[in-house]
């Protein structure tokens, strides 16, 4: 079955209330996106049929920055972000067979191998909660967010269906995803019931899931 | 057939960026296990914390691509969280449930009362993960919670007003909820439960049970 393009999925411009980008310039951004995703997944492959290390040399250039940034942004220490990274591209340059591109994009499968070692190290660590304080890169709160920091934050594809979200549901997502809190962390901090943070989750993952679920 | 109950989606994208205690991690995973479309969303969850991850900037790390090849470190176990395609679904959480119940006595310690006993399998991070055993048409008592109880069923079935918790459901309750499991006749019922806090049981014969349970 022919994939559908990512523009064919985005509302119609007039539709849009959000400023960036700009709407002529949206389609484009989103196809990078779409295109650069596209792109790591099929060095995966290429690693995993073909055990191809300039393929791997360019997944890793094009990832592991990324990564390293995200793992630091979180808060760990320089050191263990750069072993947490040795771990994961070991894993996926050795074990790249159990990569499924029919359940997952590259950068998907590679987001879980980072996910899984750092729950690992931080649960033998004992995890200390103040770590989870740390966890939050942003102080003021989510009216800080300008709306283009959406698309930096979760890239254009989704930045550009948070625009269009009411702010509670969004300030969820934002709030999970990017500053790393737990839904019950979310209910006490905001000061509102869990039950209203759950139902607010809930009705923006059903935006994520029309916008994106026949995607992958 | 029932419906199946599922978690709501908040619990799925905590899931996906690894914000769960262990407890609440295992419930999850376990509901996962037997359900097709929560696996679903977990991916476009974590496909989400992907492009998060993705587009939070960049840093030059100090390992090349290079260094991988020639690396003398063991690659760690980590699978990544996938349930294999050839075992899921009932037959997947009656093995998970056969696990649990041969670890037998000297590694679950049972407490019982009135058909029902609960064995504490781990608890740290303030959370706590039960199993729960209990016979055909055993109530349990009426009770609310300080903070989320997350339920999946491992076998049999048990019924919350008139909604039915069979093989895989997941009960979410909280402090918002007060409720009082009634386990159908068919047979006897084993649930895996994450706890944050003590329960609030109502009536002084369930909080001398709770004393003794623990729970």
């Amino acid at each position: 079955m022919m994939k559908r393009s990512m523009s064919e999925r985005l509302p119609p411009e007039d539709a849009a209330i959000l400023p960036f980008p700009a709407p002529d310039e949206r389609a484009s951004v989103v196809d990078r996106a779409a295109q650069e995703r596209d792109e790591e997944t099929a060095l995966l492959i290429k690693v995993r049929e073909q055990s191809d290390r300039d393929a791997f040399r360019r997944l890793f250039e094009m990832l592991a920055p990324r990564i390293n940034s995200h793992l630091r942004r979180g808060g760990m220490a320089p050191a263990d972000a750069e072993n947490l990274l040795q771990d994961v591209f070991l894993v996926v340059w050795r074990k790249a067979s159990m990569f499924d591109a029919r359940l997952a994009s590259a950068r998907t499968w590679i987001f879980t191998l980072v996910r899984n070692r750092r729950i690992d190290l931080e649960r033998a660590a004992q995890r200390d909660q103040r770590l989870v304080a740390d966890y939050a890169r942003n102080d003021g709160g989510v009216e800080s967010y300008e709306v283009d920091l959406l698309s930096q934050a979760f890239g254009a594809r989704v930045g550009a269906m948070l625009g269009q979200l009411p702010a509670e549901q969004r300030e969820v997502l934002i709030k999970c995803y990017v500053e790393g809190k737990s839904q019950r962390e979310i209910a006490q901090e905001s000061g509102v019931p869990i039950g209203t943070v759950k139902s607010r989750a809930r009705l923006a993952f059903e935006r994520v899931r029309a916008a994106f679920g026949e995607a992958r | 057939m029932n419906a199946m109950q599922h978690p709501a989606s908040g619990w799925l994208m905590d899931y996906a960026c690894g914000h769960l205690s262990p407890a609440f991690d295992i419930v999850i995973a376990t509901h996962l296990l037997g359900c097709p479309s929560c696996r679903a969303d977990l991916q476009l969850a974590e496909g989400l914390a992907a492009d998060v991850m993705v587009n939070d900037g960049a840093l030059a790390p100090a390992t090349a691509a290079d260094d991988i090849f020639t690396s003398q470190r063991a690659a760690p176990d980590m699978p990544g969280w996938r349930p294999s395609g050839s075992m899921s679904g009932e037959p997947a959480l009656a093995a998970v449930a056969g696990n649990y119940l041969a670890l037998g006595e000297s590694a679950l310690r049972w407490r019982g009362m009135g058909g029902v006993a609960v064995a504490k399998l781990r608890s740290g991070e303030g959370d706590s993960l039960w199993l729960l055993r209990a016979r055909p048409g055993a109530v349990l008592p009426r009770h609310s919670h300080h903070g989320s109880e997350l339920t999946v069923v491992l076998q049999g079935a048990y019924v919350i007003d008139d909604q039915v918790f069979s093989v895989g459901c997941l009960e979410d309750a909280d402090e918002s909820t007060r409720h009082q499991p009634i386990v159908t006749t068919r047979g006897e019922c084993l649930c895996l439960a994450a706890t944050t806090g003590p329960l609030i049981f109502d009536g002084w014969a369930a909080r001398l049970a709770q004393r003794y349970l623990g729970i």
